[in-house]
């Protein structure tokens, strides 16, 4: 199931706030979101379900024997990670290997097809942070299976983030009080990541499609030719686009996350801090999907030694864990490379950029920008010779035109659009409610102004979202019927 | 003091976060008792013309798919109550995301440079398809549907409250659209008088000039000429390019949908009359009707545009001789006679060109008792020739209608098996792009 869908919104979501806050004990509470989680979980993808819990029960039980048998205690997490790395190598690296190794060495000459579970990347990410947080002593081992569960399959979180620690909410799962701002908190946030998808990311994408090329013919043969007739214009609005979209859409459901989280009184951390507002790659990746970088940081960048084994080593490390990094984004070669693109900013940062930017205030933030920007160029083409058509088009070497009048006619039918949603990627409307509300202390306008908006707000953008989500199943059937 | 009255500020606080909460759970909970009145729910949609998602048949095999879910997700979300008001709503939100003088809708495919003349080659869409390697010759059944989605409209293009479909012209399609006439062409040699109109769109003819010179669509005239040049001595020509120019600033297309009006289509016959020497009867020898409030393909297509809701078209159609009979043929075989115009005024906003000759079946044919000279006619169409073929019913004792899409026999069997005396193709320009729909044509070869 996903969160902007209609089933979601209007049965799944109010059919499970209603019966969690229709139970009293917090065992009771657990269960109901158990209970929904597998469901949700299932829907649409039952049999990978067994996945989910074959995995959650292999780290329940390893965990437990780690506690039990200290002095075997390594043997057990390697085991675990065998299992978690081997079903997630399998499941999501197992065709690109194959098909690599194929390249290569001619076999195997089938390739089996394996649909990627939903979800595998970041639970598997959470269930490993929690084994090897009991290994390091961390956190207790949890002795019932169905907290482990509830912790990997909550459905908050488990199929888009963010990559929620088990030591960050293990208190809240056994014990937690949702306060009435809490609840507030929750549906506000919600809401917002709610709109944020349903309105702005889902027509960000569509005039990506429009701009560039639509997703359907990405990956045929005649992409290229597509692509290359889009006017020079169209390319880098287009992919101004992509970049919108593609922080509006992953922030949305860590935002969704987290007020759902908030409003039964889990408090999830913050997965995204406007990451577009970074003046460094290395700040980038501080402020974008916060709960990926600190995972890495803290399972692989500093058990290699992070950058307390000399210079060389450094480089090293930061290179292994940019390769992951992309590799985790996607199997394919692009997202490695766009992983490593980064490593070569950040290590550039580390020898002297850093420096230089600290001291040139816009020009910093300019700089991220652009290379962020062209970042997301090698993120979304997975076919290299797209991605060429795309880079020799933002310069005019497909013989295109500089704009067209189409170009000109999609920027103007959507300028306000546009507006918004570079508003969206900004602090503002954050800045701007956080003082209308101090000053609401001693401003009767300033009151009725932030009455209004905090009264209205979540049930106007649900319902805004709610009529997205209708209109996008608009699907005339044209037969030349008529 | 300050204190105080703070306190009594963030008691405001409260009060405004209970109603945000009472709002919210409120707006949430009307929305979802709504969902759950499963009468209110539609099952079709007029305006997109299909039969909305079913609520699934269990199956264990679905089940474990997951696709069971899944369709009851899609039933839930295809058929919410009031999904025509909600899609217009939306729709209406989105014209506020910019200046919307012009509109694009949909993606704009760019066309083949179009070439001078034809050169001929050998060449055929079924045969040289590389991509369509399937062995099995497929049933009509399963060719239909394969192909029905590949039939939506190109992007549509706004300007003001007026719209016109894109037309991207691909030379590989129009080279099979002549190969396909040629053959039908030199088979009915001897046989048959074969005339071909090929019908331009409204983007070719009654769109702005301003638009005309920038706009990123193909060339309608130079890709008739091209394919008129590439027809065999054979093929009886019908150019009705200029004719329609000139009256460009007249009626001859609807506002709100892709099809041209029966005033276009009598320039159309006035024009076949002239070549193939029947006699050419004045506008006026028809009886005017007028139906209002069309709101087309366009409109629909654009999830009903409220610059288009705002300028629905008329409808005026020419009933010719009363006496004058027609029956059509269902793809079921079954048989109805009908008025060859129809009175639409009942029908739904977005269904009324189905006023000419019954709409699209597969088999038409129209009788004129006033005339006994034997006379006939094989008009083979899509829907653009809906609107000419009223206008022949003076000139011949029979007219047979063939809609390409769905006929399944052979056009040169039947003419052969009726003595058809003349044959007229009537195709729009964007079907000649349409490589779905040129398979199609070419079948009934």
């Amino acid at each position: 199931m996903v969160f902007v869908s209609l089933p979601f919104l209007l049965v799944f979501f109010p059919l499970c706030m209603l019966l969690y806050f229709t139970v009293n004990s917090i065992k009771a509470k657990n269960i109901v979101l158990l209970i929904f989680s597998l469901i949700f979980y299932s829907w649409g993808e039952p049999k990978y379900i067994l996945l989910l819990l074959l995995m959650s029960f292999a780290d329940w039980m390893f965990a437990l024997l780690m506690e039990k048998h200290t002095n075997r205690k390594k043997l057990f997490l390697v085991l675990a990670c065998i299992v978690n790395l081997g079903l997630i190598g399998i499941f999501k690296y197992g065709v690109f290997v194959l098909t690599n190794f194929n390249h290569i060495f001619g076999v195997p000459s089938q390739i089996p097809e394996i649909a990627l579970p939903i979800g595998i990347s970041f639970y598997t990410f959470q269930l490993l942070s929690y084994v090897v947080d009991v290994y390091r002593g961390d956190v207790k081992a949890q002795h019932k299976f169905h907290i482990v569960l509830l912790y990997a399959s909550l459905f908050h979180q488990c199929i888009a983030g963010p990559i929620v620690r088990y030591k960050d909410v293990e208190r809240q799962l056994l014990r937690r009080q949702a306060l009435a701002t809490d609840i507030n908190a929750g549906i506000n946030r919600f809401c917002v990541g709610l709109a944020k998808k349903a309105v702005l990311s889902n027509m960000c994408g569509s005039l990506v499609e429009t701009l560039i090329i639509p997703d359907n013919m990405m990956g045929t043969a005649d992409a290229v030719s597509i692509i290359s007739q889009k006017s020079v214009l169209s390319l880098w609005l287009g992919m101004l686009m992509f970049a919108l979209q593609i922080y509006l859409d992953f922030s949305a459901y860590s935002d969704m996350a987290i007020g759902m989280g908030r409003m039964i009184g889990i408090q999830y951390k913050e997965n995204f801090d406007y990451p577009y507002m970074s003046r460094s790659v290395s700040e980038f990746w501080r402020r974008w999907h916060i709960s990926l970088g600190s995972f890495f940081r803290d399972y692989v960048y500093i058990p290699l030694g992070g950058n307390r084994k000399g210079k060389t080593r450094t480089y090293l490390n930061l290179f292994v864990v940019w390769a992951l990094t992309g590799l985790w984004h996607g199997a394919s070669w692009n997202y490695i490379f766009w992983g490593l693109y980064f490593f070569v900013f950040i290590a550039l940062e580390k020898a002297f950029l850093g420096k230089v930017l600290e001291n040139a205030k816009i020009l910093s933030n300019i700089y991220l920008i652009i290379v962020v920007y062209f970042g997301w160029i090698l993120f979304k083409f997975e076919s290299m010779s797209e991605l060429a058509a795309v880079l020799r088009g933002m310069f005019g070497l497909n013989s295109n035109t500089l704009t067209s009048f189409e170009t000109a006619t999609v920027f103007k039918n959507n300028v306000f659009f546009i507006i918004v949603a570079c508003i969206a990627v900004c602090p503002i409307v954050k800045t701007v409610s956080t003082r209308l509300k101090a000053k609401s202390l001693d401003s009767k306008p300033a009151m009725t102004v932030w009455s209004a908006a905090t009264v209205l707000s979540p049930a106007v953008l649900i319902f805004i979202s709610f009529i997205n989500i209708v209109g996008s199943s608009y699907n005339p059937f044209l037969y030349f019927q008529f | 003091m300050k204190s105080n009255t703070n306190k009594k500020k963030l008691k405001k606080h409260i009060a405004v976060y209970l109603a945000q909460f009472a709002v919210f759970a409120v707006t949430l909970a009307a929305m979802t008792v709504i969902g759950f009145i499963v009468p209110l729910r539609p099952q079709y949609s007029e305006s997109e013309k299909r039969e909305l998602a079913k609520f699934p048949q269990f199956s264990v095999s679905e089940f474990f798919s997951g696709d069971y879910f899944r369709k009851i997700g899609d039933w839930y979300s295809d058929t919410y109550p009031g999904r025509e008001t909600w899609v217009g709503l939306n729709t209406k939100i989105k014209s506020n995301y910019g200046i919307s003088s012009e509109e694009i809708h949909g993606e704009i495919i760019e066309g083949d440079e179009i070439p001078d003349e034809y050169v001929p080659q050998n060449e055929s869409l079924t045969e040289s398809n590389t991509e369509n390697t399937a062995n099995e010759e497929p049933t009509w059944e399963s060719y239909v549907a394969e192909n029905e989605n590949t039939q939506t409209l190109g992007a549509v293009f706004v300007a003001g409250d007026r719209a016109y479909e894109y037309y991207n012209f691909s030379q590989s399609v129009a080279n099979s659209y002549i190969g396909t006439i040629n053959r039908e062409a030199d088979t009915l040699k001897d046989v048959a008088n074969f005339y071909v109109m090929i019908v331009p769109t409204s983007i070719g003819i009654t769109l702005p000039d301003n638009y005309m010179a920038t706009i990123n669509s193909s060339d309608q005239k130079k890709a008739m000429d091209y394919m008129f040049s590439g027809m065999s001595e054979n093929v009886k020509q019908i150019r009705i390019y200029n004719t329609l120019m000139e009256h460009r600033k007249e009626y001859i297309y609807f506002n709100t949908d892709h099809h041209w009006t029966a005033l276009g289509a009598y320039y159309a016959y006035e024009q076949f009359a002239d070549a193939s020497g029947i006699t050419k009867m004045p506008l006026s020898a028809y009886k005017q009707v007028e139906f209002d409030n069309f709101l087309g393909s366009f409109y629909t297509d654009t999830g009903k545009l409220p610059v288009l809701e705002k300028n629905p078209d008329k409808i005026i159609a020419y009933v010719p001789n009363e006496n004058a009979t027609l029956v059509y043929t269902t793809s079921k075989g079954e048989q109805f006679k009908w008025p060859i115009i129809n009175d639409v005024t009942a029908y739904t906003s977005s269904a009324k060109y189905s006023t000419f000759i019954a709409g699209d079946n597969p088999f038409t044919e129209i009788t004129n008792p006033d005339i006994n000279d034997g006379s006939s006619l094989l008009v083979v169409k899509e829907s653009f020739g809906n609107a000419v073929v009223p206008f022949l019913v003076e000139n011949y004792e029979k007219i047979y209608v063939i809609d390409y899409r769905h006929y399944k026999g052979s056009v040169s069997d039947f003419v052969k098996k009726h003595g058809v005396q003349d044959v007229l193709y009537i195709n729009n320009v964007s079907a000649t792009r349409n490589k779905s729909l040129m398979e199609m044509l070419d079948k009934t070869v």
